[in-house]
């Protein structure tokens, strides 16, 4: 399959030393469509700061590799899109060592995990976003597929770090996990927290994989609270974030423009009614809908209250690291996270912001757990 | 029956940035169309917002100049509508927790003192222009105004009358130009005001249907607005001949009625949420007394200094104290020559003469002042006559020539040889007869017509006060 929407010409064979980009981090003078019939004929005007520094540190960008539209269909998993992810597949494929992508919903790295990739998502902020096509703002947040974590993590200490040109960077910190040394635990055994709650029947092989693969750890049992609610809270909040963040796509600047119009209503109503796709335009109304004067404080305040819960209820303090078969807590709450396969499975171990470290200690140089 | 007027304002005022507010694009006025735009303030994706700190301090310093309690913390929303002159379909503005609240503005008009009372004042961006092309029928957007950083500076329903809206806005106007936060230009639509208005009968404590006016862009033209839709509401209360809906009205100062924009109404809901792509901005003491410090004395106290300490007449300080620039000019001048009210009558005489026929407005004259000082100390120290000094000032302001120089290699120092001055006193009576012989017999009108003459034949660089003496000694 032709996971390229556009192949830079470069005499590379491929490999080590390359990436792919997701066609929603931006390359200067190239096409950046995000996946969108609506930025079909759109070309970056900057290179993401993510591109310059990989650039600068001589990894050659292969391409842009196709994608799910906006990367919003993780959103409506009951929908059952076929498999969109172009990076994970070229990575898969060995095209490249690894690739950058934003995946705000976790879809990207349940998908990666099926293919037996990793999937490393960095501390909220520490990734620069300039040059990233916006989906969902409080949840965006560049990361990297990849198949080996020591790969990942070197990417990962090239990208990060302190950028003037993002608004939300979390200041002067670069994650420099490459040179991450071995933790001690003079008091304790890493714990690994196995919230029974989240594991539903598969708690106990999940459990003996883990043991048998990481050596001596002490699995803990803690409670994950509001689990139940992460799929509302996220669909609530990356609605009403989508929905503004592509209320810049209306026909007037950039992007597609329907060709007959008789005014301006029309012209805003027929060109994003001809671009986008069906999970996009569900996106939008269920975030419009959920601003609505009449429904802010019953459903989008109501989320962001209980986002602050769940953030507040993680015991770090019980725990270096949290597990669980699911994504979306980590982009809930900002947390590091690296999404595997695990038995068949995928899971996904979180830990503290800022504690990669944690994660690559662990599990570098491990191929499959 | 009587009726009361009530109205609150809102009143939008561009920072003085050199930067907008999210990206680095100049925020001047005056730029070819789309000369002043970027990825960012046009609207693309992949360009996070980034505060521009300066505005924060404008803003800062705008709470300040109104006695308004600053927010420890405060954060930026976004409100959505869709609007070609607005490219992110969405503006980013301070809705939950504004920069600060509970000001207030003192206003003196005919009627006595009062203290208006502001609800809040927020950071907001400004939207684009849209101009229509009459020639091909088309609309265009010109984004240089995109995302300029504004103030909106709303108050409480406490105007009762036009003078009482005309008063505040003279007062911002002179608060906010002088601290240096805009240079409120309504005619470049740097300041603007939306009236919201409303009648009532006397006595009532409802307020009556409420309708808000835009589109004013001269503060007479507020005045006539104010007066046209009072009267309006009044009408429409008495004749019950039209109904009244809350509206927002456009002002056409042309025809000097409102007319009602109903179009717009229909998008009421702008779905405001927290910006998640900007981190709360925290407002410490510290940086509160880093912005006061950087404040200019406030007019009313310099006011004070200049009327009580320096002995100034109150019409001349009041012409000084309301423009910062030539409080500056009046600084600058007084530290070379030490007599105030001297400074003042060359300031309000010689230079403000110069710079309307120049058509520069107050606050834009550029003037080397040290240069400006020296021509009053050759006028001073009797090295030129006043005619002569007032040409000099011209000729720095226009060239800025060295006035000392100037003098020396044009010979314009004054002619103090008494042999020369009585030489050209005797020509003038010899070649008068007649004007001399009607001054003996008693016209003091003459008198004047032939000191004019010796000016004249000295080329205008006698003193003019000797020639009087001298003229007058010879005469009699």
């Amino acid at each position: 399959m032709d996971y390229f929407v556009t192949k830079y010409d470069t005499n590379h064979s491929g490999g080590a030393d390359c990436a792919v980009l997701e066609d929603s981090i931006m390359k200067k003078g190239s096409p950046v469509t995000a996946g969108s019939r609506m930025l079909a004929d759109f070309i970056s005007p900057i290179d993401a700061t993510a591109v310059t520094k990989l650039e600068s540190a001589g990894v050659t960008i292969l391409g842009k590799m196709r994608m799910d539209e906006f990367g919003v269909g993780g959103l409506f998993p009951s929908l059952e899109t076929s498999s969109c992810s172009g990076a994970a597949a070229a990575v898969a494929d060995g095209v490249a060592a690894f690739a950058l992508c934003n995946d705000y919903t976790g879809a990207v790295s349940l998908e990666a995990a099926a293919l037996g990739l990793y999937y490393i998502q960095p501390t909220y902020g520490t990734v620069s976003r300039y040059g990233l096509v916006p989906a969902v703002a409080s949840m965006d947040q560049i990361g990297i597929i990849c198949k080996s974590l020591v790969e990942g993590f070197r990417a990962l200490s090239i990208i990060s770090g302190f950028d003037d040109k993002d608004g939300v960077m979390q200041a002067e910190q670069r994650l420099d996990n490459d040179n991450a040394q071995p933790m001690e635990h003079p008091e304790h055994k890493l714990r690994i927290a196995l919230p029974k709650n989240v594991f539903s029947d598969n708690f106990d092989s999940i459990s003996s994989h883990l043991l048998e693969r990481l050596g001596d750890v002490e699995i803990v049992d803690i409670e994950l609270k509001y689990s139940e609610l992460y799929a509302p809270v996220m669909q609530i909040l990356c609605c009403a974030e989508f929905s503004n963040n592509i209320s810049r796509y209306d026909g007037i600047k950039f992007g597609y423009r329907t060709k007959e119009y008789t005014s301006l209503q029309e012209l805003y109503t027929k060109s994003r009614t001809e671009a986008f796709g069906l999970e996009v335009k569900l996106a939008a109304l269920m975030g419009a809908l959920v601003l609505s004067q009449e429904n802010y404080t019953r459903l989008y305040d109501k989320a962001m209250r209980i986002r602050r819960l769940m953030r507040d209820a993680l015991q770090f303090d019980q725990c270096d690291i949290i597990a669980a078969p699911f994504p979306c807590l980590s982009r809930l709450c900002g947390l590091p996270a690296v999404t595997m396969p695990c038995g068949g499975n995928a899971l996904t171990l979180m830990v503290a912001p800022g504690r990669e470290d944690v994660l690559n200690t662990v599990l570098k140089d491990r191929k499959h757990i | 029956m009587k009726y009361e007027v009530v109205m609150g304002l809102e009143v939008h005022v561009e920072l003085s940035t050199q930067s907008k507010l999210f990206c680095s694009c100049s925020a001047k006025f005056g730029a070819d169309p789309n000369e002043n735009v970027c990825p960012a303030c046009s609207g693309m994706p992949g360009m996070p917002a980034v505060i521009n700190k300066r505005a924060v301090e404008l803003g800062i310093a705008a709470a300040l100049v109104t006695n308004s309690e600053i927010s420890a913390v405060m954060t930026f929303d976004k409100k959505n509508y869709f609007y070609p002159d607005l490219p992110t379909g969405y503006q980013i503005t301070q809705f939950f927790a504004p920069i600060c609240q509970n000001g207030w503005v003192d206003i003196e008009t005919e009627a006595g003192s009062k203290r208006i009372t502001l609800k809040q004042i927020h950071i907001e961006e400004d939207a684009g222009k849209l101009v229509h092309d009459p020639r091909t029928r088309s609309t265009l957007v010109d984004y240089n105004r995109t995302s300029v950083p504004l103030v909106e500076i709303v108050s409480n329903p406490d105007f009762r009358t036009a003078d009482e809206v005309t008063a505040y806005l003279d007062k911002l106007r002179s608060l906010l130009s002088f601290a240096g936060i805009s240079d409120c230009k309504m005619q470049e639509g740097s300041m603007r005001c939306d009236v919201n208005i409303s009648v009532r009968e006397m006595g009532s404590d409802i307020l009556g249907t409420r309708t808000e006016i835009k589109n004013m862009n001269s503060i007479k033209a507020i005045a006539r607005a104010i007066e046209f839709e009072s009267q309006r509401h009044i009408n429409a209360l008495e004749t019950k001949a039209e109904k009244l809906v809350q509206e927002t009205r456009r002002w056409d100062d042309d025809n000097g009625m409102s007319f009602s924009m109903r179009e717009k109404e229909e998008a009421a809901d702008y779905r405001y949420f927290p910006n998640p792509e900007l981190m709360p901005v925290f407002i410490d003491e510290a940086w509160i007394d880093h912005v006061r410090k950087t404040l200019p004395e406030p007019a009313h106290v310099r006011f004070e200094r200049m009327t009580m300490q320096l002995q100034l007449p109150e019409y001349d300080s009041r012409i000084i104290t309301s423009s910062l620039n030539l409080c500056r000019i009046f600084d600058a001048v007084l530290g070379h020559v030490s007599k105030p009210k001297e400074v003042v009558n060359w300031i309000m005489g010689d230079l403000l003469s110069i710079s309307k026929t120049a058509g520069v407005s107050d606050d834009e004259i550029d003037i080397d002042c040290e240069k400006f000082a020296a021509v009053i100390a050759l006028v001073d120290d009797k090295i030129v006559n006043r005619a002569v000094g007032k040409k000099l000032l011209l000729k720095v302001y226009e060239q800025g020539i060295d006035p000392k120089a100037y003098v020396e290699e044009n010979g314009l120092a004054m002619v103090s040889d008494t042999r020369l001055l009585e030489a050209a006193v005797q020509a003038v009576i010899a070649e008068n007869e007649k004007s001399v012989q009607e001054y003996r017999g008693g016209s003091q009108k003459v008198f004047g017509f032939l000191v004019g003459q010796v000016m004249k034949k000295t080329a205008g660089k006698a003193d003019p006060q000797s020639v009087n003496e001298l003229l007058k000694k010879m005469l009699s």
